[in-house]
């Protein structure tokens, strides 16, 4: 069934849609909610909250788009204030060295060597120790954009914010994200 | 296109979301660029790499027990929405706080005036005060032992119309448990 329709009758109170909508779903809420929280319990907290409160406010949602947002508002304002009351420190990536001139080349000369698989794991290892010490919404935007494919416009809702934003986010951490790896590489 | 537009529409060029002029415009500026070119082989890079970490897998079986936690937890509420229509709460409790006792003023009112002391009399003290429970003011008329009914209601709106609703229970009760003795 389309998802128009599924979200059509999950806001008239059908309950097998809203099963539908969570079986859809609830890979990508819970993947959100590990990469930021890093672990499976809370990442399950965030993912059972989620579709709790989607549930509880079927009716403000309007249509698809605002229903895909308002899942990843919910998903990524809860895993925020999980974030906060753990106080985790962040250790930010900002006092990283002059940014090197070729991080890609690293990474080439790295995939191409006989043990690229480790490698490689190594190497997504660090990206992922990286994006961890992003500040949060920065840190949510690359998540939610870079890492799990939502578009700019859906970031933009999700976060309450313009899509110029989301967009200026993306640069900066992507900046601090390729100076960190820069740096580990060295 | 310049170096700083290169930078601004990356994203867009990478995902594919430009239209073929665009493009072409781009990429005759990558070829031309190295340091440009540099930094979208750099993006490319980085993207692909995060996008290929995957969340390591729950634990089996994770997804049915998630499902029907949801489900478990999205009914709770759904009762729990019904027993509040009962249980009023918050603006809808105000209001019952003052409809409650003005309707039992009203019935009490009405009940008084219609009232006919049945021949013979009916005299408080032949209520129990057992019976009235921990109404203090409603125990108080009936251990005067001189009050009839209807002065008793009257009493009751006049000292504690606010409590008029659970004296009306309790007159009630009385009466239901009592009348025939009269």
């Amino acid at each position: 069934m389309e998802l128009r329709d599924l979200v059509e009758r999950f806001i008239k109170g059908d309950q097998k849609a809203f099963a539908e909508l969570v079986r859809r779903y609830e890979r990508k809420v819970y993947s959100i909610a590990y990469r930021m929280l890093e672990n499976h319990l809370d990442a399950d907290e965030v993912t059972q909250e989620t579709f709790v409160r989607i549930y509880e406010k079927r009716h403000e949602i309007r249509d698809t788009n605002f229903f895909t947002s308002l899942i990843l508002r919910i998903a990524t304002n809860y895993a925020i204030d999980l974030l906060r009351k753990k106080q985790r420190r962040f250790i930010s990536v900002d006092d990283t060295d002059e940014m090197l001139p070729t991080v890609e080349v690293e990474m080439a000369a790295l995939t191409e060597s006989p043990d690229s698989a480790l490698l490689n794991e190594e190497l997504g290892a660090i990206i992922e120790k990286g994006i961890g010490l992003l500040p949060t919404r920065q840190r949510v935007t690359v998540i939610l954009h870079d890492v799990e494919g939502f578009s700019k416009t859906e970031v933009a809702m999700a976060m309450g914010c313009p899509e110029a934003t989301v967009r200026s986010n993306l640069h900066i951490a992507r900046a601090k994200l390729k100076k960190w790896l820069a740096k580990r590489l060295k | 296109m310049n170096c700083r537009e290169i930078h601004f529409y990356i994203d867009d060029y990478l995902s594919g979301s430009f239209s073929p002029g665009l493009r072409e415009e781009f990429e005759g500026h990558l070829q031309s660029c190295f340091d440009c070119r540099n930094f979208a082989d750099e993006e490319k890079n980085l993207m692909e790499r995060m996008r290929d970490r995957a969340v390591p897998e729950p634990p089996p079986g994770y997804w049915e027990q998630l499902e029907t936690r949801i489900g478990a937890r999205v009914l709770a509420d759904e009762i729990g929405k019904i027993g509040a229509e009962y249980v009023p709460s918050g603006s809808r409790a105000a209001m019952w706080r003052i409809l409650v006792p003005l309707a039992a003023v009203l019935v009490l009112m009405f009940l008084s005036f219609s009232w006919k002391e049945p021949s013979g009399g009916m005299r408080a003290s032949s209520f129990s005060p057992e019976l009235i429970g921990n109404y203090s003011v409603v125990q108080m008329e009936f251990r005067a032992d001189t009050v009839s009914v209807p002065e008793i209601m009257n009493s009751l709106l006049l000292t504690s119309p606010g409590m008029a609703g659970y004296g009306l229970i309790q007159m009630e009760r009385l009466t239901r448990m009592g009348w025939e003795e009269f």
